[in-house]
């Protein structure tokens, strides 16, 4: 049943389900009516009715929160004792016959323990629940329940499998990317890239420019470096898909390291504007390299940027020139704290002023006392930021 | 009075009494609909999402929208440090908090400078929206994203543009600044930007009721009930509201209000239709049906979303003087946006929402209590003149009345399906058996309540009123007043 709540059909499952429990609580209304014979008056019989139905319902509702309350607190409290005592066998050393027998007794509460020791843990000890996981018993289920027809089941085998490095565990999960529901698939794309082999991985971020944003920046998170986002990187940024160079610096900026492989300086110039505000943006963590236009250095890139005909660009430009300290441009971002076409604009020149420091930050403040207008007070928050605030030049 | 003109008015009134039943049936059906809706879409969102798993990745991303917190404070002495420290607190990859001092008569603004270290702050803004004047900015020399405007005084709408104008994020945050949000609230009520950025325009989530709720140093650390049974029923209404009504509404893309005290916006939108309305005492609810009409209008492919799970908790009224003035200034805010957007009712163009939940809003809330007042007063009359059956009229009203008591209970178990904060028996027990008492005066008190906002609104009373809180956690001896 659980299933349906999976399906891209759901809201038209949800609103026929409704519509069912209208009618079935018409429809015994409509069947109690006729026990009240008694009742002359047809209408007072049916408002008698709706009020019996309406008690009876509202008893059944009553007891079921008290004995669902009751059930589910007695439950509780038995599942945190079991936690405790896996959770005590687990840390004892050389208790793996005890281990797995608590395991076939316990299988829920037995994979839960593990998953937060898989989740925590690393090296060694991490390993040997690795390999206490692998040699229980609700371990072959798992393997099972990855493809199950059940998503919320396939889901859980998944987050599971997807933390043992075994084979048969990976093609478990690889075959869950074959599963209807999407958000099997899901999980499973997430468990290959985190832990997948490398071909998976390759796989996966092949098509990652159709998955939706916020799925691509968990991908990323999750993503270890391995020479398999090197090499996606690689192509991704050397592609001549604007959406797949987009989803590169995607995953630039997601991680916020600097970039091994090289990077085309001619994005710089890229004919989409997005292209090239996510490049600036990510101009810090790049190493540029050769394209068609020849190797080009950061100072180059820069200038371009500054000069851009978009004030977004030229904002992210100014930023990375303070990150990068381009002393060099000292003077063009001093003329894009006076003219700007954005406060932003100003903004982001003023602050890479004063993260360069030396002559350009004196010559800031120097313009700061003697302007007026929007730069001024710009101009002004940036430097009274630098003197007082927390961020001197942020 | 002659026979034919007793006779006639009591037809008359009969004919009324069936009509007004009929009236409270369809209202309880509607509502029975919605709750239905929203049980489904709240265990899908349960039983399908891993919110928390993702939630924890997105915390750390720098290309999660980052937010401005906007928190409007009017004589909040008692409670601002707390709150503001809370505010700082908040799971989030980057935020600013922006409290609005709004002409506070107390010491709210001495205790920000002392307690965060603020120093006068030349912070650049545009005045995009027009705004009472701001006297000051102030930002903390420590290393935490805290600004505090300072402004002349012109209530909550003035303070929330005000905050708008000096916000530098692309996502605003509306909060109570006497509110508490739970520490993955943000993320939360925001994740529907993360999820479709171009389409939400503005996210509201829950509010519970705090008060019988221990907290400490910003946070709820444990859930009970109030023990005043005039908060119980509010419990119970807000369940039925939030947990029913908004998830059903915001199902069908026709959500009119998001809270003022928790409510999630693109600044883009906002401004696109000129910020908060000062005109107003329902701003909050006034801005979403401007945003509604705005992007209908526009032609927008747009998603004005409730979510369940963010949650901010608030203290509510436990005596009878403050809840009618907050009822009182609610139905007055509903009744002010009916008429400023009257020209939605009914208009295919608006889809949904002009056939189905304007309408609704119009009828039901808006012309509700009136509509139900009416029927008590001709109840008692015809009592008195002897025009009833009295026995008839008593089945009807059972029957409409065990409906509504029904809605009670079901919200009740919905929340234990949904989130159960609630973690003893004895408390559901109690929300349950609340939900069976406020049927038998509470409901007609607020009835009588909102259906004098009429009056005071033709009267044309503007004011909000005070609201004296005890603050979370403590003695109500350590109240102070503060704006609603």
């Amino acid at each position: 049943m659980i299933q349906y709540l999976y399906s891209p059909h759901y809201r038209r499952i949800a609103q026929a389900l409704v519509c069912v429990t209208v009618a079935l609580y018409a429809g015994s209304v409509l069947a109690v009516a006729p026990r009240l014979d008694w009742i002359d008056d047809d209408m007072v019989r049916y408002a008698s009715a709706f009020i019996a139905v309406q008690v009876a319902v509202q008893i059944v509702l009553v007891v079921g929160l008290v004995v669902s309350k009751h059930v589910r607190s007695i439950g509780e409290e038995r599942r945190a004792k079991r936690l405790r005592q896996v959770e005590e066998l687990i840390s004892r050393p050389a208790a793996e016959p005890e281990v797995l027998e608590a395991a076939g007794r316990w299988p829920e509460e037995f994979l839960t323990v593990a998953d937060s020791a898989l989740q925590a843990l690393a090296g060694s000890s991490r390993q040997r629940v690795s390999e206490l996981l692998e040699a229980s018993a609700p371990y072959r289920q798992l393997l099972g329940d990855a493809v199950d027809s059940s998503p919320r089941r396939a889901i859980r085998a998944i987050s599971m499998l997807g933390r043992v490095t075994s084979e048969e565990a990976r093609r478990a999960v690889r075959k869950a990317l074959d599963h209807p529901a999407e958000a099997v698939r899901r999980a499973a794309r997430k468990a290959i890239v985190a832990g997948g082999d490398e071909e998976a991985r390759r796989g996966v971020l092949t098509h990652v420019s159709a998955l939706p944003f916020w799925e691509r920046i968990i991908l990323f998170h999750v993503a270890p470096p391995s020479p398999t986002l090197d090499d996606f990187l690689a192509e991704a940024l050397t592609s001549d898909r604007d959406e797949r160079v987009l989803v590169a610096l995607e995953l630039v900026l997601t991680r916020q390291r600097l970039v091994a492989v090289p990077v085309p300086a001619g994005l710089a110039e890229s004919r989409n504007p997005e292209v090239r505000i996510k490049f600036f943006r990510a101009l810090p963590f790049l190493r540029l390299g050769l394209d068609a236009t020849g190797e080009r250095g950061h100072e180059e890139v820069l200038k371009a940027g500054l000069e851009d005909a978009d004030w977004r660009v030229r904002a992210l430009a100014a930023r990375a020139c303070g990150v990068l300290r381009a002393e060099g441009f000292a003077g063009r971002l001093l003329e894009m704290c006076g003219k700007f076409e954005d406060p932003a604009e100003a903004g982001h020149a003023a602050r890479a002023l004063a993260a360069l420091g030396g002559t350009g930050w004196r010559r800031l403040q120097s313009v700061a006392a003697a302007g007026e207008g929007a730069g001024q007070r710009i101009l002004t928050e940036v430097i009274e930021r630098r003197m007082l605030g927390p961020e001197g030049g942020r | 009075m002659s026979p034919p003109a007793h006779a006639w008015l009591g037809h008359a009134l009969a004919l009324y009494e069936y009509w007004i039943v009929l009236y409270l049936f369809v209202l309880s059906t509607i509502y029975f609909v919605l709750m239905m809706v929203g049980f489904f879409d709240l265990m899908r969102h349960r039983l399908t999402r891993r919110d928390e798993e993702e939630n924890r990745v997105l915390e750390g991303s720098a290309l999660v929208s980052p937010v401005s917190i906007l928190a409007p404070a009017f004589n909040e002495a008692a409670t601002i440090r707390e709150s503001v420290r809370a505010l700082l607190m908040l799971s989030y990859p980057e935020f600013e908090v922006i409290v609005i001092n709004d002409g506070s008569k107390d010491k709210t603004l001495k205790l920000l400078i002392e307690e965060f270290h603020l120093y006068r702050s030349a912070r650049f803004y545009e005045g995009a929206l027009a705004t009472r004047p701001i006297r000051a900015i102030y930002e903390s020399m420590d290393p935490i994203p805290l600004i505090v405007i300072d402004k002349e005084n012109g209530g909550k709408a003035d303070s929330l543009n005000a905050g708008i104008n000096v916000a530098h994020y692309p996502l605003v945050c509306a909060v109570d600044s006497d509110s508490l949000l739970e520490p993955d609230a943000l993320l939360r009520v925001a994740r529907p930007f993360i999820e479709e950025p171009k389409r939400v325009l503005a996210v509201g989530g829950i509010i519970r009721v705090a008060n019988g709720c221990t907290a400490a140093g910003g946070r709820v650390l444990e859930v009970d009930l109030p023990k005043s049974w005039i908060a119980r029923f509010q419990v119970v209404e807000y369940l039925r509201s939030f947990l029913g009504g908004r998830v059903g509404f915001s199902a069908f893309n026709s959500l009119l209000v998001i809270s003022g005290a928790f409510g999630i916006f693109s600044k883009s939108a906002v401004l696109a239709v000129g910020g908060y309305r000062t005109s107003t005492v329902g701003e909050d609810m006034e801005l979403i049906v401007r945003l509604h009409h705005w992007a209908r209008q526009m032609r927008k492919d747009y998603r004005i979303v409730f979510q369940p799970d963010p949650v901010c908790w608030t203290e509510v009224p436990e005596s009878l003087k403050i809840l009618k003035r907050q009822r009182n200034r609610w139905q007055r805010g509903t009744l002010e946006t009916m008429w400023l957007h009257r020209s939605m009712i009914g208009r295919p163009s608006y889809g949904i929402l002009g056939l189905f939940a304007f309408p609704y809003f119009v009828l039901f809330e808006a012309f509700g209590p009136l509509v139900e007042l009416i029927g008590y007063v001709l109840t008692v009359l015809g009592f008195c003149f002897g025009l009833f059956n009295w026995e008839v009229v008593l089945v009807f009203f059972l029957a409409t009345m065990l409906y509504g008591m029904v809605l009670s209970v079901g919200s009740v178990i919905l929340e234990e399906m949904s989130t159960s904060r609630y973690p003893r028996l004895r408390s559901m027990l109690l929300l349950v058996w609340a939900g069976v008492l406020e049927n038998l005066g509470f409901r007609q008190l607020l009835t009588l309540w909102r259906a004098q906002a009429f009056w005071d609104l033709l009267r044309g009373k503007k004011s909000w009123g005070v609201m004296e809180r005890v603050g979370f956690g403590r003695p109500p001896a350590g109240g102070a007043p503060s704006k609603v």
